[in-house]
């Protein structure tokens, strides 16, 4: 498979896991999002907002902007309005790796992190990192997610996606 | 003292909030627009921002500055200052005026919105001064006031 489709596959992915994620966080109770937990961040709201931020400050770097309105930074929102912003970023991230070919992809971009200093990266490590980076936190979801009770959680692995997309794709044909 | 604090906190709240409102506004639209946006489609879209001197300064606002990043899709940032008040009367006629035309559209009414927005917050001497509308896969909107 050439790069750039194999990277558009993780993008897509990663839209669909955060939507399933999405809908299991819409369902609980305030309370339960916004409860301390003893986690790499201290509730499900703070932990989608760090899968927000990354998503957010990557893709600003891969376009080539400054991150300004960093998710965690100024968001104070609700619970939907949390879930749809990230929803809608992770959108913005899959249209982003729509739109690279295999020449694109190995393109270096150059960037500050958050503690000012400078770093480089080229454009598919940026996504893939990103990506990687999303499934972690999207894991500690799942661990916090029991905790608040719920029983039912969504299967997000990689594979679950491309089955779908398989069957889908048998359906159209 | 503490009512000037206090006063200042309401109205950062309210950009906070209003930043939000615009980021969320037209944000599928704008993205839609850029998603899959050629080099030729690009240099499209900015002809019809910058030919668009007299319908901007109709509508109460002159272009002062763009800034395109290289990505993929490209990204534009515009910089709008602001001239004077228009009634809702004439922003509806001028949005008539460039029915059809979906980018003008969306800056159009993202500085009517910023015009209304800036009307809501009390800053004292600070008014309106620039508004800056970025447009691509990250649409954002910032207010500039000043004394």
């Amino acid at each position: 498979m050439a790069l750039n489709k194999y990277i558009r596959l993780y993008t897509s992915y990663n839209v669909w896991a955060n939507k399933q994620m999405g809908e299991v966080a819409g369902s609980l109770e305030d309370f339960d999002f916004d409860a301390e937990v003893n986690s790499s961040f201290t509730s499900i709201r703070k932990t989608l907002l760090h899968i927000w931020d990354a998503e957010y400050i990557w893709l600003s770097r891969i376009q080539e902007l400054q991150p300004k309105n960093i998710p965690s930074k100024f968001f104070t929102g609700t619970k939907d309005g949390l879930i749809k912003q990230l929803l809608d970023t992770s959108s913005a991230f899959d249209e982003m790796g729509a739109c690279q070919d295999i020449l694109s992809l190995e393109r270096v971009v150059e960037f500050k992190l958050l503690n000012g200093d400078s770093s480089r990266s080229k454009i598919y490590e940026a996504i893939m990192h990103c990506m990687n980076h999303s499934t972690y936190h999207r894991g500690q979801l799942v661990t916090l997610f029991r905790q608040a009770g719920v029983k039912t959680i969504p299967a997000t692995d990689l594979i679950q996606f491309i089955r779908l997309q398989q069957k889908s794709n048998l359906t159209h044909h | 003292m503490a009512g000037i604090i206090d006063s200042a906190k309401e109205a950062i709240g309210k950009i906070a909030e209003g930043v939000t409102d615009f980021i969320q506004m037209d944000k599928s639209e704008v993205i839609q627009e850029f998603k899959d946006s050629t080099k030729e489609k690009a240099n499209a879209m900015l002809e019809e921002i910058t030919n668009l001197g007299e319908n901007m300064n109709k509508a109460g606002f002159e272009l002062i500055e763009i800034n395109t990043s290289l990505g993929l899709p490209p990204t534009f940032s515009l910089t709008y200052h602001f001239l004077h008040d228009v009634t809702t009367e004439e922003q509806k006629s001028i949005l008539g005026e460039n029915e059809g035309k979906k980018i003008t559209t969306i800056i159009l009414k993202t500085l009517f919105k910023s015009t209304a927005y800036a009307k809501s917050l009390k800053l004292g001497v600070f008014k309106l001064n620039e508004v800056s509308i970025q447009l691509g896969l990250l649409p954002e909107v910032g207010v500039k006031f000043k004394k």
